[in-house]
């Protein structure tokens, strides 16, 4: 259309010559090729110059952080809960602790935000779910809870239904919830674990999922008050996180130090295996857009996958960091928040290079051309180095080599059996069935 | 008594079992495990199909060139006044009857922008006229910010040059307005002259422009070493002059009828400021008395102005003859030039012979040395082929196209690959001094490298291009053609397309260069919902599939490596 009405003003308006303020002959701008290289080049190194992600550092925790909530409508509220109880709720912009409640006696095992965000849930060693006002009390008012359940057996995890006035704890088994109730409305059980964690799909509300200790994954469906599947994989799952805008992918951080994104429909081989952690992979949670996640590790770092890539494309860590048990990505996109076991949170750019504010149109323009040069050029060897360099801790950097001769020793050995045995007795087994045992109906 | 016919004591037992094989068996009931699993497997399947009507909408989300968040833009708009008003019913007896009165006068209810009358009003004017009157009032507008735009631009100039010519300009058309005036309406230029009084006797009496000022004392200071600020002095004592002088009025003597008005002119000036200033007592005096003096001074006057008047059209006339005689002189000397080659070219064509630009160039520079009067420019007529006869000597031991071939054969057969020579005398045969290896050890050993691919310089006789790979160059190409290509030419087209501004026009620029994703700062990203997508298809209807499908089929892992192994 607007090519057409263009075409329509020339014709209206100039007779003989179309006056145009630049000369568009391309042989006067020659080396289109070796002069975007350059500059591709240019911003590539210039982005790492510009890469200080870190932003600031939440501090008043009395004990490591065990858990945390995003506010489901507000950017600058998150809420924490440390394994002495205590639930601390931070103001972003301020940087600064807001409210402090002694929630529970013992470790705050989980904490959710009800979709309204008028309330919050915690649960904790105490055997107790306690709902919360998220307004601070007013001047002479005590701190209490607004409700609070006990229970017979430690809850371990806390997930609140997304449209609905339900949630779902989880402990001995799956526990479905009223809000207005003191018993649950279901408990789903399969097999005799311990449940470590439960979440609740964003697009398909009445699904949720949940790890075990038994190395499974479990999908239950909430309408007919039964489990769906279970996923036996090699190691333990930690977390699972379900991705925002695709219904039915969700993503288990493993303590075998990768992460596995499933489709739920085709639960015998995850759809992509993530691999660069070097120990445990505690925490996982996608970005609201639904093209990366962030997946926080007991080997002090915090690293961001695209969902479609193996490798991370982010690392982040400090010397101060350590074992970082819990992280969110904010709703805006914008940043992320981890919470590790030296009672700090942190909070970090989610695109280490990014200006913040706001930004004149040129500004724009630049960086819009210096990220499509960047992308035009990915695969040339000097670009990609620059790009994907990234300096790592020493612990971290020889754990990659030691793990590097270890994987190259095993293929070597594999390699070596296969050539020396009958051909077709050793199948070939890809890497993503790899790491599942079975699939369980 | 006993029965006649003894009956067994199985018989009832037997007529049970007959009636027990008859009916079927009820089936034994699932074990727990079991119903739970069916249905486990019965939901697992109705949830699967369930979320795969989600199937498209991430087969599009991931294809999509560009995703902006938040899914829902909310753009705050403000329902004008007449449209809330308008839902509006009366509903009372009081407002109904209210209503009533202002929809008979046709009162307005709202405030609008046109009230009904204004509205007939204005449809009762037609169309042509309206468009007409439309138009003078935007020629009026633009007309009139024009001028204001040029008023604005002008006050703002400081340059000082720029005032002064301004003001020179300015007393000069002054000037010439007057004379006109005199000739068309002399009562007008009476009162001109009137007002040009008034100027002279203000200076008189306030003695402006005397040197006198701040200015003009810190300009003092400065004058005796600064030309400009000596000027600068000397113009506002210039102006002091001219403001005091007595205006006389020039009239050209050419028809002698002029004479008397002359006379009269020059009587009557001095007993303007007798008569018409009446602010001014000290110039109701006898006109007898002050009409002699000044008529002496006005005599001396008369000569000294129309003097001045005439010295600086003088001076004017004197720069423009200046500068004409430049132009003139440039203008005579191209003309000459043009003579000298028209000359030229006529007596060459009469001699018949050719015509070489060098000739032409040197008859040309031979006349404009002539004009100039250059001495000491030796050219003879035929300087061109003396040049060619010179160049020729001293390159003629060179042959090089010859030489340039050779090089050319040396160089490729430095480029070409070196058969590899693994012949070792001896093994196998007698070896030693003046011993040469039999012709078909020479055959095996000797080990010829494939045919190089042709040379690009292969066509081209004049030219020599390098085939020897540049390391440093090599150290920034791509070695292996990358994942998402599949051919070596697409990656090839991908690299060579330009996207910057400097090879695009803006727009393509921008299509070009639009980020993949934009999200707005401060704006919470919700999950993807139901009504974010309305045109979703229903579990039921969801039977026609694409012709692509990514996720559903799951590609088995590369067949080709199997098989290599395999053999």
């Amino acid at each position: 259309m607007l090519t057409l009405n263009y075409i329509q003003w020339v014709f209206n308006v100039c007779v003989t010559l179309i006056a145009v303020p630049r000369n568009y002959d391309p042989a006067l701008h020659p080396f289109e090729v070796p002069r975007e290289y350059t500059r591709a080049l240019n911003a590539t190194k210039l982005e790492r110059v510009f890469a200080k992600p870190f932003l600031s550092s939440l501090d008043g925790h009395r004990d490591g952080v065990n858990c945390m909530a995003k506010h489901p409508k507000s950017l600058s509220t998150v809420l924490s809960g440390a394994c002495d109880g205590e639930v601390k709720i931070w103001n972003l912009t301020k940087r600064q602790c807001v409210r402090t409640i002694q929630a529970h006696e013992g470790f705050v095992r989980g904490m959710c935000a009800r979709f309204c965000g008028t309330s919050f849930f915690t649960v904790g060693d105490d055997k107790t779910v306690k709902q919360w006002k998220m307004e601070s009390p007013e001047y002479g008012e005590e701190e209490e809870p607004i409700h609070t359940i006990l229970g017979k057996t430690v809850y371990t995890g806390i997930d609140h239904h997304w449209k609905e006035a339900v949630f779902a704890t989880c402990g001995h088994q799956v526990d479905i919830w009223d809000e207005q109730r003191t018993s649950p409305m279901c408990s789903l059980t399969w097999g005799f674990d311990s449940i470590s964690s439960v979440k609740f799909n964003p697009i398909e509300t009445y699904l949720l999922g949940s790890c075990a200790s038994d190395r499974n994954i479990v999908l239950y469906d909430m309408r007919k008050s039964t489990p769906l599947k279970k996923v036996i994989l090699n190691m333990r799952t930690n977390t699972l996180c379900w991705n925002p805008m695709e219904a039915f992918v969700f993503t288990a951080a493993n303590e075998d130090y990768n992460l596995y994104t499933f489709d739920m429909r085709f639960l015998e081989s995850p759809m992509t295996v993530h691999m660069d952690h070097v120990s445990a992979v505690l925490d996982v949670d996608y970005s609201p857009t639904g093209k990366e996640f962030v997946s926080a590790s007991f080997d002090k770092s915090v690293r961001i996958f695209p969902v479609d890539k193996g490798h991370s494309r982010e690392v982040y860590h400090t010397k101060r960091m350590q074992h970082v048990i819990t992280v969110k990505w904010t709703s805006d996109n914008k940043y992320i928040l981890c919470g590790s076991d030296e009672m700090n949170i942190r909070l970090w750019k989610a695109n280490a290079s990014e200006k913040l504010g706001v930004l004149a149109p040129r500004e724009k323009a630049a960086m819009n051309y210096n990220q499509k040069l960047k992308e035009k050029f990915q695969y040339h060897p000097q670009i990609r180095r620059i790009a994907q360099h990234r300096h790592l801790p020493k612990s971290i950097f020889c754990q990659i080599k030691e793990q590097r001769i270890m994987r190259e020793a095993r293929r070597r050995k594999e390699l070596n059996r296969r050539k020396h045995s009958k051909p077709g007795s050793m199948p070939f087994v890809s890497e993503r069935k790899k790491h599942i045992v079975a699939v369980v109906k | 008594m006993q029965p006649i016919r003894p009956k067994s004591a199985l018989s009832t037992v037997k007529k049970e079992l007959t009636k027990v094989k008859q009916k079927k068996a009820v089936e034994l009931p699932l074990s727990k495990e079991e119903a739970e699993r069916v249905v486990r497997e019965a939901a697992y399947v109705r949830t699967s199909k369930d979320v795969g009507k989600w199937q498209q909408v991430v087969l599009q989300n991931r294809r999509a060139e560009q995703l902006v968040f938040p899914l829902k833009q909310e753009i705050a708009t403000v329902v004008p006044l007449e449209q809330v008003v308008s839902t509006w019913k009366a509903r009372t007896p009081l407002e109904q009857e209210i209503f009533g009165l202002l929809h008979k006068t046709q009162q307005p209810i709202t405030d609008p922008l046109l009230t009904p009358e204004e509205t007939a009003s204005l449809q009762a004017m037609s169309l042509e006229e309206a468009r007409q009157r439309r138009a003078e009032l935007q020629k009026a507008r633009v007309v009139q910010s024009y001028y204001e735009a040029k008023a604005r631009r002008e006050k703002k100039i400081k340059s000082k040059k720029y005032h002064r010519v301004l003001k020179k300009s300015k007393r000069r058309k002054a000037l010439k307005e007057f004379e006109q005036l005199h000739k068309t309406d002399p009562e007008a230029a009476l009162a001109r002259l009137e007002e040009l009084e008034q100027l002279r006797m203000q200076e008189r009496m306030s003695l402006k422009h005397q040197n006198k000022g701040k200015w003009a004392r810190s300009r003092a200071i400065m004058a005796k070493y600064d030309l400009e600020a000596r000027k600068a002095m000397q113009e506002q004592l210039a102006r002091n002059k001219e403001l005091t002088q007595k205006v006389r009025v020039e009239l050209p003597e050419e028809e002698p009828s002029d004479v008397p008005e002359e006379d009269l002119t020059s009587g009557t000036v001095p007993a303007i400021p007798a008569g018409a200033s009446g602010a001014n007592p000290w110039m109701l005096g006898k006109p007898s008395g002050p009409t002699e003096e000044p008529k002496a001074q006005e005599g001396l006057e008369n000569v000294a102005v129309p003097d001045a008047v005439e010295s600086k059209e003088e001076m004017e006339e004197d720069e423009e003859e200046e500068e004409l005689s430049e132009e003139e002189a440039l203008l005579q000397d191209f003309a000459q030039k043009r003579h000298v080659r028209q000359q030229q070219a006529r007596s060459l064509e009469e001699q018949g012979g050719e015509l070489t630009a060098r000739e032409c160039v040197s008859g040309v520079l031979q006349g404009w040395a002539k004009a100039r009067g250059v001495v000491g420019a030796v050219f003879c007529p035929e300087g061109g082929i003396d040049q060619r006869g010179v160049i020729t000597e001293a390159f003629a031991g060179d042959d090089v196209v010859a030489d340039f071939s050779r090089e050319k054969r040396k160089a490729e057969e430095a480029a070409k690959p070196q058969p590899v020579n693994l012949v070792l005398p001896g093994w196998g045969e007698w070896g030693g001094t003046g011993l040469k290896p039999s012709a078909r050890k020479i055959k095996r050993f000797l080990l010829k490298p494939p045919p190089a691919p042709p040379r690009k310089d292969q066509h081209l006789p004049h030219v020599i291009m390098s085939e020897r790979r540049n390391i440093h160059a090599a150290a920034h190409q791509v070695s292996e053609l990358p994942f998402p290509f599949e051919k070596h030419q697409q990656f090839e087209q991908s690299i060579r397309t330009p996207v910057g501004a400097t090879w695009n026009t803006q727009r393509a620029f921008q299509k070009l260069t639009t980020p993949r994703i934009i999200t707005r700062a401060g704006h919470i990203i919700q999950p993807l919902s139901a009504e974010d997508v309305p045109d979703m298809a229903t579990p039921a209807g969801a039977g026609a599939k694409p012709a692509l499908e990514i996720v559903p089929q799951r590609p088995e892992p590369p067949c080709r490596r199997r098989r290599r192994r395999a053999r």
